[in-house]
């Protein structure tokens, strides 16, 4: 008898986990877009290039390597920036990009989409 | 075998608690509150985002504004305490910097055009029909955090302080 109460219990203990809402498997990080331009010459100029990329839709964070004259560019989830848009926001920032590298392709000229 | 018909019913109390819990809202909220949240947040961001800077100096005579912000305030508190307002700054205010202090070139053409730590910043408030903050903290009602990008349409305007004031209609949250 005490084995078929323990068998109910871990029977109902069974159930009840069923009507939970499974924990979402961890995603991967998120995909991010690299971006070198001539000359970021400081923490004011790349604040301007992150200025622009934020104002994009699907921008979840810029960072700046001000050194490297680099921008990196996060995306959030399940959202793509199209490379022209990045190309052109960092344009209308007043910097030329020599490169630009992410899961758009790489590119050295204005992409085309 | 009384006894054991008495741990059974228990057992099955216990199960069934379990799955109702896990399948109802038991937070016993306001439904004032989840009429505002839905009044308010957005699932699509809307178009024709600006920054703070540039909204404040477009700002025209209807004082319709979309702005990008990030909900920090430097040093201080971002959040007005029990209320549905809080202070957005410029996305790119704070941003992660390596390998650089401040700029020490005095011919620098992008430093010369400094603002005003109150040109970066906003008051967003979401609002009643009678135009009064919703008592509701932030918080509570959007499910926002510091640090978070918003984007904010509503009517802005410039207080006594020269502070710009956003009336939110709509609030999207990027994350």
């Amino acid at each position: 008898m005490l084995r078929a109460l323990v068998l109910g219990c871990l029977a109902m203990t069974a159930i009840a986990s069923l009507g939970r809402t499974p924990v979402a498997a961890e995603s991967p990080a998120p995909t991010f877009t690299t971006i070198v331009v001539g000359d970021m010459h400081c923490s004011a100029c790349a604040k301007k290039i992150a200025a622009k990329l934020y104002l994009l839709p699907g921008v979840l964070e810029v960072r700046a390597d001000v050194a490297n004259d680099t921008a990196y560019v996060v995306p959030q989830k399940q959202k793509s920036i199209p490379p022209k848009a990045m190309w052109e926001a960092v344009e209308s920032a007043g910097f030329d990009i020599t490169l630009m590298s992410g899961p758009g392709g790489k590119f050295t000229r204005k992409p085309k989409q | 075998m009384p006894k054991y018909k008495f741990l059974c019913c228990l057992l099955w109390l216990i199960a069934s608690a379990t799955l109702a819990g896990c399948s109802s809202d038991s937070t016993g909220e306001d439904p004032q509150v989840a009429v505002h949240r839905a009044r308010l947040l957005l699932a699509e961001e809307p178009a024709g985002t600006e920054t703070i800077v540039k909204a404040r100096q477009a700002l025209t005579a209807n004082g319709k504004v979309v702005i990008l912000g990030r909900i920090a305030a430097g040093d201080l508190s971002p959040w007005d305490e029990g209320k549905a307002a809080f202070l957005v700054s410029d996305a790119a205010a704070i941003l992660d910097e390596h390998g650089h202090g401040p700029c020490q070139d005095d011919t620098c053409h992008f430093c010369k055009g400094k603002t005003s730590i109150t040109d970066t910043l906003a008051i967003v408030q979401c609002q009643d029909d009678r135009g009064e903050v919703l008592p509701i903290d932030a918080r509570t009602l959007l499910g926002v955090e510091e640090n978070q990008l918003v984007v904010v349409c509503g009517r802005g305007e410039l207080d006594e302080l020269g502070n710009l004031v956003i009336a939110a209609e709509g609030i999207y949250i990027r994350r």
